[in-house]
């Protein structure tokens, strides 16, 4: 049988929807020009003039078709089902399904993790393709590194996740290690070395982190305080918001510092990484970080080579040194292209599904949105829970959506 | 940055190494994997993969061979004699014959035990076994050997995923299951995306800005909101679960992004050329198909590859649309996953599955990626093509204001980087202030340098354009301020402080750029073709204000490089002439207008540029007679040596000192070809012969000359040059 082969039930599918394809575009086009308004004959002049209002939407029509099918109805389906019971038979019960939602703990874990990859991911992502890209701009070996560094983004999440589970892989004590991390882990012995790797650096990076937004957070309210300054009445929330958020993340770090200065650590002891608690989410986290940084560091690297040479002369000719260049020069000119690349990336942590799925799926408090939600439609077959859940992914996305729109009807002014 | 004189070498190797190790800690996962799937199971279990590329050092055992059927009868004695490894060679490190001492011995030494017993072990694995009738019997001894194992690799592992393997270890059906799904999936939105791309960035039609919105806005959902809606659909229609289904939805899926990015790019196509053909009377369609497709090429590749990677890394939409409950029709990614399932502990099956799985993109991901990267990388790194300078040495006093001057490409601005210490020097000193600055950073040695394309902060205003270097040497509030509206107050700049460079005119950036050269007070100015980025009026306009910023600063020295002799003659003090890295002439305007040192600097200052015409010496002395191959004849007051008797030279004469003739003593007698009338003066352009360049007269006022008259012209003898076989200027010699 034909369909018994897949590489030629491959190769037929290839040739019969790439062929009906091009001749839809080719046909319809023929028909619109010989046969409904043919140009020729007493009304030529208005033929072509109606046939060049038809013609563009012979062109948009099947990809206006998918678009619609695909992803605008859903949309609003999705928006229904959620305020549906399916075991009712599609009663309307309101909001039932999210009442249901919010009264599960696993739901509240799988929001504050998502929080968490909302803050680490895209940073950390961005942080690092930054540093990639800055580093490998001047040298010249730097086109075949970045070629290295971007590998990953050809990784499927799921081999990337095989990649690290054997990274992340646990042999009792007696036994030879065969992951890295534990096999690193067994090197610290609680002596000085220890210490200083495993408590001080740490503590030193914590601080630093919560310097960092510490100053962000004040940049953005200093303008609240100053005075004179145009206070513009709606960027009033946002400012508020980033401050509150400041504040959290420093309480955060602060905590943590203690944390690590109270806590005990099982030296000498394997651990199973990924049954811990909290750190599992920042292991899983790892492997987005590490796929996702090629990507911000191609994007910015573009972006940094687009800066004129002559601003960054002109900062030397001005005294400034390397990190002043790059921070006061380079990095507040490529901002634009730093937001991009961060909502994108932010775009890719809020549908991360692979990644949770095969290395934890979401036990040991390691749940995700995106998971939840598949857990819900595909295992429990709550509907009416599942789509409420994945109403709530597309309100997180909702202000990037905005932003998005804003900003490509401005540009195209 | 590393060609600025003052950077330390240190910093250029910390960046060598912080890349490298990036490299390595990105690399490294990838790696582990790799290697793993090349190792047994056994050997995965008892090692890290990091230790499998180095020799191993493994603790084994063996026995001496049977003493019942292998001993030998020696005098009283017997011994059993072999070699313990049988065909496959270790390098021994130590050995024992106790498991409490398993590395008593070296090779090559004897074991001696209890009542004469012994054992003789050689470095080749051979060994001699000697003892009494009752020692030698039984089993055979045991050897305790340290040895050192090369490593060792199999293919074993992808013979087992993709050919041999049974039921989940066989990863053939996935990998063409996966190969469906991916081709299919990558082409067709392609074809239907293009053609979108194409209507929403050539074809006007009302609703368009909205369309365009929409796709935005969709770029966003997320695909997971899309699941169930379209599931109930599918099944509703009859589609169910099946390559049909996830076509579909990859190819929607993909839509947002494919139509998106296609049309930036095709927006950015030139429009002369579609409308050009437009006018040719192509249709939209032949335009698309002639024009537009191939001139997209780049974008349509990038958005493949894109689109393949996310077909074939997929797993969500496989496991909604695709994967039913016989499985026949799974995918890798989905194969994988419940592999981790079912075989989480063999690593060798895991490693491998996941890497056939991850082959075919890395490879797709290698041999396209200049596709990929493209235009995304587009404007590379300007190298500059290097400008070697020889001999330059100048000496320029406070107060001056010299201009560099000469054709592109002469090492100008190269010599004025190198001043700013923008470009390291090789060889030779550069001193300011009798200091010598070679090694000096740019900020230290008391310049300021106004770009060409003025280099303003486009991110910030023009006060703290201006303030930016006095904050960087961490300089008063105060201060800062009162240097800043002094300069501006000079430059009328004062009510623009507030605004971004964007929002300035040419001629206004042009005065921030100066602005911020004054507020540094420099010891030099260095102007780097200053005015090259103004249109004409706006440029003489500007010059005069440089002027007028040199008189008011009579102190200062500035430096200026320009390609323009106008500006050239007009602004400088003194002129260098620069021509292939060489200093051709260094002097004031009018004296190298009215003495050129050579035929290049006599040609390239003056305009037009000056006659050159071949003649040979017909008498020498202090006056030097030439003469012409068309009957001209010259007396140039001008001395001249024996030895220049009969040689060829050229004579100068500029197009502005030649006058009509009627008498026979005259310098040239040519044939006009065209005449420029101007009003106030007229241009006469000679026929010229054998395809040297035409000779020029320039006239003041207007006479009536009919073209294709030969008319006779002299010039005034002090107007005179003589240029010898090199172009030297006799005067010069």
């Amino acid at each position: 049988m034909l369909t018994d082969n897949p590489a030629l039930l491959g190769l037929v599918t290839i040739v019969f929807g790439v062929g009906a394809c091009l001749g839809y575009f080719y046909f319809s086009n023929q028909i619109l020009d010989k046969v409904l308004f043919p140009a020729r004959g007493p009304n030529a002049g208005r033929n072509i003039n109606r046939a060049n209002m038809i013609r563009p939407w012979l062109f948009l029509f099947p990809a206006l078709f998918a678009l619609t099918l695909y992803l605008a109805y859903p949309v609003f389906e999705t928006l229904r089902l959620s305020l549906t019971d399916r075991t009712q038979g599609g009663a309307f019960v309101g909001l039932d399904n999210y009442r249901q939602m919010m009264n599960e703990a696993k739901f509240w874990e799988a929001v504050r993790n998502n929080m968490l990859w909302l803050i680490v991911v895209p940073a950390a992502s961005t942080a690092f393709g930054l540093l990639a890209a800055q580093l490998t701009d001047r040298i010249k070996w730097g086109n075949f590194a970045k070629s290295l560094i971007f590998m990953p983004m050809a990784i499927s999440f799921v081999g990337a996740s095989v990649i690290f589970k054997l990274i992340y892989d646990t042999r009792p004590a007696d036994q030879n290690q065969i992951g890295v991390l534990n096999a690193v882990w067994l090197k610290f012995d609680g002596g000085i070395g220890s210490i200083l790797s495993l408590q001080i650096l740490p503590t030193i990076v914590l601080l630093a982190f919560a310097g960092i937004v510490a100053y962000v957070t004040w940049l953005f309210v200093r303008d609240l305080v100053a005075k004179g300054q145009d206070k513009s009445v709606w960027l009033l929330p946002l400012r508020l918001l980033v401050a509150v958020g400041g504040v959290w993340l420093i309480w955060i770090s602060m905590s943590s510092v203690v944390g690590l200065w109270l806590t005990e650590l099982p030296y000498g002891e394997p651990q199973t990484w990924l049954t811990i608690p909290l750190w599992n989410n920042f292991l899983l986290m790892v492997v987005l970080i590490w796929i996702q940084t090629g990507f911000a560091m191609v994007i910015l690297s573009a972006a940094l080579r687009g800066i004129p040479e002559e601003t960054v002369e002109a900062a030397i000719v001005d005294g400034a040194n390397p990190f002043q260049i790059f921070f006061k020069i380079k990095v507040p000119q490529i901002m634009g292209t730093i937001v991009v690349v961060w909502t994108t990336i932010t775009l890719t942590v809020l549908k991360v599904f692979d990644i949770v799925f095969a290395m934890t799926n979401g036990q040991w408090e390691s749940q995700v949105l995106a998971n939840y939600m598949y857990d819900k439609l595909f295992r429990a077959n709550d509907w009416g829970v599942g789509s409420a859940s994945a109403i709530i992914i597309m309100l997180l996305v909702t202000p990037i959506l905005v932003w998005n729109v804003y900003n490509a009807r401005k540009e195209m002014r | 940055m590393a060609s600025v004189a003052g950077t330390k070498s240190a910093l250029t190797w910390a960046v060598h190494i912080s890349v490298a190790l990036l490299v390595v800690l990105w690399l490294f996962p990838t790696i582990g994997l790799f290697v793993s799937s090349f190792r047994t199971a056994d050997q995965i279990s008892s090692s890290g993969w990091w230790a499998a590329l180095l020799p191993s050092e493994q603790n084994e055992v063996y026995r001496a061979a049977d003493p019942d059927d292998n001993r030998v009868a020696d005098g009283d004695m017997f011994t059993v004699t072999g070699n313990i490894f049988d065909g496959s060679p270790r390098e021994i490190r130590s050995w024992g014959v106790s498991s409490r001492d398993v590395s008593a011995f070296q090779p090559g030494e004897t074991a001696e035990m209890k009542d004469g017993e012994s054992v003789t072990l050689q470095p080749d694995g051979s060994y001699v076994w000697r003892g009494n009738d009752k020692q030698i019997s039984g089993r055979g001894q045991r050897i305790f050997v340290t040895a050192t194992v090369p490593p060792e690799f199999t293919r074993d592992n992808y013979q087992t995923i993709l050919f041999s393997g049974t039921g989940q270890d066989n990863m053939a059906k996935a990998f063409f299951n996966t190969l469906t799904v991916t081709i299919p999936a990558t082409i067709i939105p392609i074809v239907v995306a293009a053609f979108a791309a194409y209507a929403l960035a050539w074809m006007e039609f009302p609703g368009r800005a909205l369309l365009i919105a929409v796709v935005v806005a969709l770029l966003v959902v997320p695909l997971q909101l899309a699941l169930i809606p379209l599931l109930r659909l599918h099944l509703g229609i009859g589609i169910g679960k099946g390559y049909l289904g996830v076509w579909l939805a990859h190819t929607a899926f993909g839509m947002p992004l494919a139509v998106y990015l296609l049309r930036n790019y095709m927006v950015g196509l030139p429009r002369d050329i579609i409308e050009n053909a437009k006018v040719d009377g192509a249709t939209d369609f032949q335009i698309f198909t002639r024009i537009i497709l191939p001139l997209s090429f780049p974008a349509l590749a990038s958005f493949a590859i894109f689109q393949f990677l996310w077909t074939w890394n997929d797993l969500l939409v496989a496991k909604v649309f695709l994967i039913d409950a016989t499985g026949s029709t799974t995918v890798m990614t989905n194969q994988i996953v419940e592999l981790l399932g079912t075989r989480g502990g063999n690593w060798e099956i895991l490693a491998t599955a996941a890497f056939v799985s991850i082959a075919v993109p890395l490879f797709v991901f290698f041999a396209m990626q200049r596709y990929l990267v493209r235009g995304l990388l587009a404007g590379s790194v300007k190298y500059g093509q290097v400008e070697v300078l020889r001999n330059i040495n100048l000496e320029i006093q406070e107060g001056e204001l010299i201009v560099f001057v000469g054709p592109s490409g002469c090492g100008k601005s190269t010599l004025l980087r190198m001043i700013a210490g923008l470009e390291k020097i090789t060889g030779g000193t550069l001193e300011i202030d009798d200091q010598v600055v070679n090694d000096v950073p740019p900020a230290q040695r008391g310049i300021a340098m106004v770009f060409q394309s003025y280099a303003l902060y486009p991110h910030m205003t023009v006060y703290d354009n201006m303030a930016f270097a006095l904050r960087l040497a961490h300089q008063s509030k105060e201060e800062i301020d009162k240097a800043v509206r002094s300069a501006a107050d000079t430059l009328q700049l004062t009510h623009l402080l507030d605004r971004l460079p964007k929002a300035l005119s040419g001629g206004q950036r042009q005065r921030v750029a100066i602005g911020r050269a004054i507020v540094r007070d420099p010891k030099v100015f260095l102007f780097d073709e200053p005015l090259s980025n103004l249109d004409a009026a706006l440029r003489v306009a500007t010059r005069i204000e440089i002027a007028q910023l040199k008189e008011s600063m009579p102190e200062s020295t500035m430096i200026y490089v320009t390609h323009d002799q106008v500006e050239a003659m007009t602004l400088a003090s003194r002129i260098v002439v620069l021509h292939g890295g060489d200093v051709e002439q260094f002097g004031e305007p009018l004296e190298l207008y009215e003495r050129p040192a050579n035929t290049f600097v006599a040609q390239f200052i003056g305009s037009p540029a000056m006659n050159l015409i071949e003649a040979k010496v017909t008498a020498t002395g202090e006056k030097t007679s030439v003469q012409m191959a068309d009957g001209g004849h010259a007396d140039a007051p001008i001395a001249s040596i024996d030895s220049d008797m009969g040689t060829s030279v050229k004579l100068g004469v500029r197009p502005e000192d030649l006058e009509i003739t009627e008498s026979d003593d005259f310098l040239i007698s040519a044939e006009v070809e065209i005449v420029e009338a101007l009003g106030e003066t007229t241009v006469l352009y000679f026929k010229s012969e054998n395809g040297e360049p035409g000779l020029i007269a320039k006239l003041p006022g207007i006479h009536k000359i009919g073209r294709h008259t030969t008319i006779r012209m002299t010039a005034a003898s002090e107007k005179l040059h003589l240029f010898d076989g090199n172009g030297k200027s006799f005067l010069y010699r």
